[in-house]
């Protein structure tokens, strides 16, 4: 329940980064827009995705580490 | 100017950047407002998505090679055996070509399985000439598919790690060494070699050549800074042999075993990774037919995997949603494209005002600066991989980088149409059926000669040299 909450949480993380991205390069290719504002939209949703990739990679590791030494005690 | 000045000027951009940013914003918002705005949200989609994908896979892929590939670990200390299993049927072309280039490595724990699947010629019979050097020759006498005899060659191994070495596939020097390098972690459940088309006079091989250089390489540094990878290549893989057993092993209900079995480990909390440094070099289809039967296979097992695994709501692996997101963005973008291409078509038969984001002039001067981004990605790819290529002894790859400018009419004439076929087959198709392999014809041998142990070239420039005493 909490692994799936979680993952909500990251998949709208995710959809988010993407928006960032499109609302970039929406303003520059499609609206002819000013270079700036466009490029750091950009750079602000790949930095989310980066974010949101070391987190979810840390709590991945987490979770496979407690599963392990839980193992480990138990003999198995 | 006073540094207060000067702080004063940079927040007035960047709130003016801020307010411009949410003025765009909401105006993307309106697409779903109402039937037109939204027809029109789906024809920018239609024409962006291709430059968006670009523009992610290369930033992470930038972020890949600056924070990971530059630090991926060396030990010249062999720890881990290795199994390496040759799955094979019908392919007396290439078998001794694959085997000659396994016994040229200098690796020292490693064991060579070869594992006929009911070959009707003379396979099996080559493979066993080789076993007075040590290589082990499993005949089945009936088909079990690539699946089944690799599950074959599972039940009977006993070392760390299996790989798995097509056999078409030729491994250059130092190949099998650098693949057990990344297992050094203990989260690491397999590992994916670089795979180099073998490129004969065929301008098919050229345009996937450039494809798996700039694309596919491309976008595997990219899934690999997410955590994962969509998939291992099918071609050179490697596994750690606990978790192979963990997750049940090979499993037959798809076409495309790889990517199955790359979803199947990573949702049970193994990570895979991909190394750039190990290259291999496969044969291509040299035929359309050939090229369109294989990326129907690929597209109908990326649905049936999507199918089998899709549902990532309990996963403990992140890494996944982002792959997945990908893969089903990527199909939706290919069914909204073809939509708008026949509301274009219809406008200019019929004269009738239908929706559209683009005139098609401003649309074909999108797709021309997508095409020069592919260049660009393609070249980057390139800069990238060509010290590997350099170090093995072949071409870098630049000659194929203008390629990048007609990939849109390969894509469109040849990877859509198989793409479309693929999922309708995986739709219609009868689940728990055992997936047989078809060989795909590709060009007849190898056009480069197998490298032997004696003369092997200088080692990759990343990667430090093998200790003497291991050679």
């Amino acid at each position: 329940m909490i692994q799936a909450l979680i993952n909500a949480v990251m998949g709208l993380g995710y959809i988010a980064g993407l928006f960032l991205v499109w609302v970039g390069m929406e303003m520059y290719v499609v609206d002819g827009g000013r270079f700036g504002p466009a490029f750091l939209s950009v750079v602000a949703g790949i930095a989310l995705w980066a974010g949101l990739v070391s987190i979810g990679k840390a709590l991945h590791r987490h979770a496979i580490r407690v599963e392990r030494t839980v193992r480990m005690e138990r003999g198995q | 100017m006073s540094i207060g000045h000067l702080m004063q000027t940079i927040a007035a951009w960047f709130q003016a950047a801020f307010r411009e940013w949410l003025e765009a914003a909401a105006a993307e918002l309106t697409h779903l407002t109402s039937l037109d705005r939204f027809v029109v949200g789906l024809g920018e989609y239609a024409l962006l998505f291709p430059v968006g994908m670009s523009v992610i896979w290369m930033s992470f892929a930038l972020l890949f090679v600056l924070r990971r590939e530059r630090r991926l670990p060396w030990s010249n200390d062999a720890t881990l055996s290795v199994a390496v299993v040759v799955p094979a049927r019908n392919e007396e072309s290439g078998i001794a070509s694959t085997i000659e280039s396994l016994l040229s490595q200098d690796y020292p724990l490693m064991r060579i399985h070869v594992v006929s699947d009911a070959s009707d010629d003379e396979t099996a019979a080559i493979a066993r000439t080789y076993e007075s050097r040590g290589v082990i020759v499993h005949e089945l006498a009936h088909r079990h598919g690539k699946a089944g005899g690799l599950q074959v060659a599972l039940d009977a191994v006993t070392e760390d790690l299996f790989m798995v070495v097509d056999a078409d596939t030729v491994c250059e020097p130092g190949a099998i060494r650098t693949m057990t390098q990344q297992f050094v972690d203990p989260y690491v459940g397999g590992v994916t070699g670089n795979p180099r088309v073998d490129h004969t006079g065929c301008p098919l091989t050229w345009i996937q050549s450039m494809e798996y250089m700039g694309i596919i390489g491309l976008i595997k540094r990219a899934d690999s800074f997410w955590g994962g990878l969509f998939t291992v290549s099918g071609a050179a893989a490697c596994f750690r042999t606990s978790a192979l057993r963990a997750v049940g092993g090979w499993s037959g209900v798809s076409v495309t075993e790889d990517i199955e079995l790359s979803w199947r480990l990573q949702k049970a909390g193994h990570e895979l990774a991909y190394e750039p440094r190990a290259l291999f070099a496969i044969q291509a289809p040299t035929s359309v037919g050939a090229l369109y039967r294989q990326r129907k296979r690929w597209a109908r097992g990326m649905w049936e995997t999507l199918r089998l695994h899709g549902n990532l709501s309990a996963t403990r692996n992140a890494s996944l949603l982002p792959m997945a997101a990908q893969a089903i963005a990527s199909v939706i973008w290919m069914v909204v494209t073809l939509a708008t291409a026949g509301l274009w078509i219809v406008r200019a038969v019929t004269g009738l005002d239908v929706a559209g984001p683009f005139d098609p002039i401003t649309a074909m001067k999108l797709l021309a600066f997508t095409s020069m981004l592919f260049v660009g990605q393609t070249a980057l790819a390139c800069l990238w991989e060509s010290d590997y290529m350099r170090s093995a002894g072949r071409p870098t790859g630049w000659r194929f980088v203008p390629l990048a400018l007609v990939f849109p009419f390969y894509y469109w004439l040849v990877i859509v149409p198989s793409f479309v076929a693929g999922i309708v087959g995986a739709l219609r198709a009868t689940p728990g059926g055992l997936a047989l392999w078809e060989r795909t014809a590709r060009s007849a041998s190898h056009t480069r000669p197998v490298p032997s142990a004696d003369g092997m070239r200088r080692p990759m420039s990343r990667v430090p040299q093998p200790a003497a005493a291991d050679r």
